[in-house]
C-alpha cells in the first residue's frame, strides 16, 4: 500500500533525490527545509512515515523525533533518521528520542525502499 | 630579553600575524568561490536528472527504459555528493574564519604592544583589553569541532533500524 511520506532536510539536493526515489516506487511526498518546518507539515497532515536529516537549522532532527513523540498522532509512526553522522552516541541519542531507525548519507536508493516498506507494513 | 629583542620579536609575531591575515581572506574568498561552484553545479546536475527522467516516460516499458531507470536510480545516489561536500566546506569555512580572527586579534595585540606609551599604568589597561580578545579568539578557534563527514566516496551508508 502506497504511503505519505514526509521528508526534512535543508539540503534540496537530498529532498529531490528522496523524492523521486519515493515517487518511484508510488509513495507521495511531502518535502520540509528544516525540523521547524517539518513539525509543521507533521501537523497539517496524516502522515505514515517520517524521513529526517539530524543536523539542520532552526531545529535539528532528533528534536523535531522529541517533539513528534510527544505528539498522540505521531507515537507510532514510524521515524527514520537519515544524516551524515554515523557515530554510536548520536545514534543512541536518535534511538532514545524514539527514531526507528538510521541511515547513513548517502542513500542506496533500492535498499531504501526495502527500509520504507519494512517500516510501514 | 633585551629591548632589541623584544622587538625583534614583535616584529616576528606581527609579520606572521599579516601573513596568516592575508592567506586566511585568501581561502574564505575560494570557500565562497567553491560554494557557489558547487550550489550552480548541483543545481544543473538535478536539472538534467529530472529532465532525463521526464524523457524517460517517453521510451515506454522496454529494455532500453530499463537501462536508462536503473542509470538514475544509480546517480540518485552519487547526487547526495552535494550534501556531504556542502557540510564539509561549512566546517572548513568555521575553521578559517574562527584563524582570520585570531590573525586579527594578533595584528592588533602587537598593534598596541607597538604603541607609543606614557607611563605603565597607561601601557597596562589597553594591552589587557588586546590580550582578552586574542585569547578570546584561540578559544574560539580551539572549540572548532571535528567534521561530521566521514564520507570518502558516495558509496551507501548503513542502515540500522532499533
Amino acid at each position: 500500500m502506497k504511503k505519505l511520506v514526509l521528508t526534512v532536510d535543508d539540503s534540496a539536493a537530498i529532498r529531490e533525490m528522496l523524492a523521486y526515489v519515493l515517487k518511484s516506487a508510488g509513495h507521495r511526498v511531502i518535502e520540509a527545509e528544516d525540523g521547524m518546518d517539518g513539525l509543521q507539515k507533521a501537523l497539517g497532515h496524516r502522515v505514515d512515515l517520517v524521513i529526517t536529516d539530524q543536523s539542520m537549522p532552526k531545529m535539528d532532527g532528533i528534536t523535531l523525533v522529541k517533539a513528534l513523540r510527544a505528539l498522540p498522532q505521531y507515537q507510532r509512526v514510524p521515524i527514520l533518521l537519515l544524516t551524515t553522522e554515523s557515530s554510536d552516541s548520536m545514534k543512541e541519542e536518535g534511538r532514545s528520542a524514539g527514531a526507528t531507525g538510521w541511515l547513513v548519507k548517502p542513500f542506496d536508493p533500492n535498499k531504501l525502499i526495502e527500509v520504507v516498506e519494512k517500516v510501514t507494513r | 630579553m633585551t629591548d632589541t629583542a623584544d622587538e625583534d620579536l614583535e616584529r616576528l609575531v606581527g609579520r606572521a600575524g599579516a601573513a596568516l591575515n592575508l592567506q586566511c581572506r585568501a581561502a574564505h574568498q575560494e570557500l565562497e568561490q567553491t560554494q557557489l561552484l558547487l550550489a550552480d553545479a548541483t543545481r544543473k546536475l538535478l536539472d538534467s536528472f529530472h529532465a532525463a527522467n521526464r524523457e524517460l516516460a517517453g521510451l515506454g516499458a522496454g529494455e532500453a527504459a530499463l537501462r536508462v531507470e536503473q542509470n538514475l536510480l544509480a546517480a540518485s545516489q552519487h547526487l547526495q555528493f552535494s550534501d556531504l561536500v556542502g557540510q564539509l566546506l561549512a566546517t572548513t569555512e568555521q575553521r578559517v574564519d574562527a584563524l582570520l580572527l585570531v590573525s586579527q586579534r594578533l595584528q592588533e595585540l602587537v598593534q598596541a604592544m607597538r604603541a607609543p606609551t606614557t607611563g605603565p599604568q597607561v601601557q597596562g589597561a589597553p594591552l589587557t583589553g588586546q590580550k582578552d580578545a586574542f585569547l578570546e579568539a584561540i578559544a574560539a578557534l580551539e572549540s572548532c569541532g571535528e567534521s561530521r563527514v566521514r564520507q570518502r566516496s558516495t558509496q551507501a551508508g548503513g542502515i540500522e533500524l532499533f
